[in-house]
């Protein structure tokens, strides 16, 4: 492993970076390309993300040695720095851009990667004069820093914890594999037949006996659970927040009657006591339409509404007995019916064949449905769309704002006594005219072709944005060491800048600039999170730089180009297996893309939950004002987030805050780190690679 | 206080979530929303979503009618006043429960000298009652 030899300090602008060791350089940028893709996965799935530098800080991978001064941290040095450089723009184009699939209209992939490089350019511009300031940042107590530094076995042995990254990478791909082979034809985890179990989830509420109104889930993601150790304590925040929505508010509204589920229930109830298959042998003798067997004599107005969900057009229902016969149209068979009109898939999801049907298969298939019928599912579901989803989102941006805000004081002070550097100063006065020159090009580019016509609102767009991202990168500069501080709030800063922009940007472009403002939001936001990741790397680094600059530029304008090719491989893989890219019910839901929808939806007029959205905005901002400026932002996260996914990452950080305890927070370092990064690595990575199959085989 | 703050955080938390979930039991009913649910319960089964949403689609325009016409209570679209005892109070009580936890921590953390969770770095990340009085301090309102 890379175990690089400590660069002496040095004070001149070329001198102390080593462009020759291509090796240390290669493997930097290789292992920051994977974090990338694992952060961005987590990001689209999780709506969380580390501060790019606090992970490779956490592995350590060939950090500290002499060249480390007392105090500092030592993850910032050297490779850990360069790797961070090219994985700290994975939560800016995963949090704003998938807001166009939301939207429904076109995605100008070429033009989002254009803003997103140009925002990380911009970053790396700025961050550049601070480069040969090493400054010596205090320490957060309970980051990933402290730990490592506290750990005395640092620097450790790269091999071993290489090895434990491919272990954890390994099984979580294995795990991966089974939760979507079913989609691909093979065999998943829900074939194995435990009862509860699926290929996505595993429903504990079945054997816990849970009541129906309680949606007891539990995902089965490495990458929740991976994401859960590294984050540690504050991981169970959204375990909290999971079961805030999933197992208080949830029922409670579902018993106090606040749902219309109440009302299908109501509904339901008239024909839930069928006993579907208890006469199987029966098929084969004469196939009718349906049969059900009822124990009471049924309601025939249910009856024909139930028999209208399986037939569409029912004619007439007749009770014998305890047999209901159904008749369509035309008095044919149903199923012979139904085979022209539309297809029919078995209960394994295969397309039946009339011969199927004639045998009373497809029979067989929705009776095998009927019984499951339940609320448990479609109430969560309901509850997450209409209104915690909502309130969460509402959170999310309430919180996000506030850590903006709070980012403000230090820029205020700084303004004043004249030490923040404008745009290149310190290195080359003409870095202030270009970089927010080219930004304006490229931005009435960009907005001109995303949106023709109107050049002067085109204009009045491309001077906005150029006027977010100088506030934005000016508030994100000076937040050093605050998303080690944040932990995985470390996207909350970020996402405050994008929403904000985005409302400026719809405010001044109007309905029809709506693809447009997102781009642009797309590129303040990879800026802002260029910035706010790079810069404790930068403050805390300086001399310990193994490459060059030109390294650094390469990378932050490679990792958001990668950031954006796996939002776009990941939701072509979602339309594929789900028709879906994002949003509620996918399997990477993206909550920053929700709540951004959700503003813009609101900043022009659709009113859509107003109400929802500004009583969560309401709890989000006080939530944040306690202190942890993250806390409103990732408690609506976990609102939004399905029960199952808050509760794998839940489970996480329970077992982090176990082997801290048990077997010592030596072994978490040692072991327990390297594997939750692996589990992290592998999900994304095999996504990628169906996707990418999907696409191009 | 350690213990009080995060308790009155977390109580208003989850009072205020709980009366935001009630603030929003104002959707409107329509018979296709609620054909729409009913199918989502039939369609519940995974294996089978498919089957049940291509039928779905077929059935669901007919199904609005048939369920409007089943002439099912639906309890829960309920008016938006604010005279009826609810939970719209407990919002408010949240609020303030909320706002007190936040004074409350950040008075703490001013006299104790950790800002943030930070010891001893007074510029950092401050909430925002800090942010209010460094921003004051700073003359950014005069």
């Amino acid at each position: 492993m890379s175990q690089q030899q400590p660069t002496p300090p040095e004070t001149s602008s070329t001198a102390g970076y080593n462009v020759g060791r291509l090796r240390t350089v290669a493997l930097g940028a290789a292992v920051g390309l994977v974090l990338n893709v694992a952060l961005t996965g987590a990001a689209l799935k999780l709506g969380l993300g580390f501060a790019a530098a606090a992970l490779p800080a956490a592995l350590c991978l060939g950090a500290g040695g002499p060249g480390r001064r007392r105090g500092t941290t030592p993850g910032h040095g050297g490779f850990a720095g360069l790797v961070a450089f090219f994985a700290a723009a994975s939560g800016g184009a995963a949090l704003i851009y998938p807001t166009l699939y939301l939207l429904g209209g076109e995605t100008h992939p070429p033009l989002a990667a254009a803003a997103c490089v140009l925002g990380g350019l911009i970053a790396v511009a700025v961050t550049k004069p601070r480069l040969l300031r090493p400054a010596e940042t205090p320490i957060s107590p309970g980051s990933a820093q402290e730990t490592t530094t506290n750990w005395p076995g640092a620097p450790v042995s790269g091999r071993n914890k290489l090895f434990m990254i491919f272990v954890g990478a390994a099984l979580s791909l294995l795990i991966s594999w089974f939760t979507v082979a079913g989609s691909l034809g093979w065999a998943g985890f829900g074939s194995l037949g435990l009862k509860g179990l699926t290929d996505k989830q595993w429903d504990l509420g079945i054997w816990l006996r849970v009541p129906d109104s309680v949606c007891l889930v539990l995902a089965i993601s490495p990458l929740a659970v991976g994401f859960g150790f590294l984050a540690g304590g504050r991981g169970l925040i959204v375990l909290a927040g999971g079961v805030l929505g999933g197992l208080v508010v949830t029922p409670l509204m579902y018993v106090a009657g606040w749902t219309p589920l109440e009302a299908v229930r109501e509904l339901y109830n008239r024909c839930s006591d069928l006993k579907l298959y208890e006469e199987m042998p029966w098929y084969a003798e004469e196939p009718p339409d349906f049969v059900v067997h009822h124990d009471q004599a049924p309601d025939p107005q249910a009856l024909e509404l139930f028999a209208c969900h399986l037939y569409g057009r029912v004619t007439d229902v007749e009770v014998n007995r305890r047999l209901v016969w159904v008749r369509t149209p035309g008095d044919r068979p149903a199923s012979l019916e139904l085979i022209e009109d539309c297809p029919i898939f078995g209960p394994d999801g295969s397309l039946l064949t009339v011969e199927q049907l004639k045998r009373g298969d497809a029979v067989r298939a929705y009776i095998e449905v009927w019984p499951r019928v339940n609320v448990r599912g479609t109430l969560a579901s309901w509850c997450r769309a209409k209104v915690t989803g909502p309130i969460g989102m509402g959170m999310l941006a309430g919180g996000a704002l506030i850590a903006v805000l709070s980012g403000l004081p230090p820029v205020w002070r700084a303004s004043r006594s004249r030490s923040i550097p404008s745009f290149g100063a310190g290195g080359g006065r003409w870095l202030s005219i270009a970089a927010p020159g080219a930004a304006l090009v490229v931005f009435f580019l960009v907005i001109r072709i995303a949106r023709p016509g109107e050049p002067w609102r085109s204009a009045l767009m491309a001077v906005a944005g150029t006027a977010w991202l100088w506030a934005a990168l000016t508030i994100a500069r000076p937040a050093i060491a605050r998303a080690e501080a944040d932990g995985i709030g470390g996207l909350a800063l970020p996402t405050g800048i994008a929403l904000v922009g985005l409302t400026i940007l719809l405010l001044v472009g109007g309905g029809p600039g709506a693809t447009a403002a997102v781009l642009l939001a797309t590129a303040v936001c990879v800026a802002a999170a260029q910035t706010d990741a790079t810069m404790p790397v930068v403050q805390t680094n300086g001399a310990e730089w193994p490459a060059g600059r030109w390294v650094l530029a390469v990378g932050s304008a490679v990792g958001p180009a990668v950031s954006l090719l796996v939002v776009l491989l990941v939701a072509a893989w979602n339309a594929y297996e789900l028709d879906k890219p994002f949003g509620e019910g996918a399997p990477s839901p993206a909550p920053q893309a929700q709540a951004a929808e959700a503003i813009m939806a609101v900043a022009q007029g659709q009113d859509r939950a107003f109400g929802r959205h500004v009583a969560g905005a309401v709890l989000g901002a006080l939530l944040s004002l306690s202190g942890w400026p993250a806390l409103g932002a990732v408690l609506g996260v976990s609102l939004v987030l399905p029960f199952g996914l808050s509760l794998a990452l839940g489970l996480g950080a329970l077992c982090r805050v176990g082997c801290d305890a048990i077997p010592g927070r030596h072994w978490t370092q040692r072991h327990g780190v390297p594997l939750a990064v692996g589990l992290l690595i592998g999900e994304p990575l095999l996504v990628m690679l169906l996707a990418l199959l999907t696409v191009f085989v | 206080m350690k213990r009080i703050v995060p308790m009155m955080l977390g109580a208003g938390a989850i009072l205020g979530t709980i009366a935001a979930a009630d603030l929003s039991v104002v959707a409107v009913a329509s018979p296709a929303d609620l054909a729409g649910l009913t199918l989502e319960a039939a369609v519940n089964h995974p294996q089978t979503n498919e089957t049940l949403a291509v039928r779905g689609q077929l059935v669901t325009a007919g199904l609005a009618e048939r369920i409007a016409a089943a002439n099912v209570r639906y309890a829960w679209t309920r008016e938006w006043t604010w005279s009826r005892w609810s939970w719209r109070w407990g919002f408010v009580a949240a609020v303030g429960l909320l706002a007190l936890g936040a004074f409350i921590s950040q008075r703490a953390a001013l006299g104790s000298g950790t800002v943030g969770g930070r010891r001893g770095e007074m510029g950092g990340t401050a909430g925002f009652p800090r942010t209010l009085f460094s921003l004051a301090q700073s003359g950014f309102f005069w």
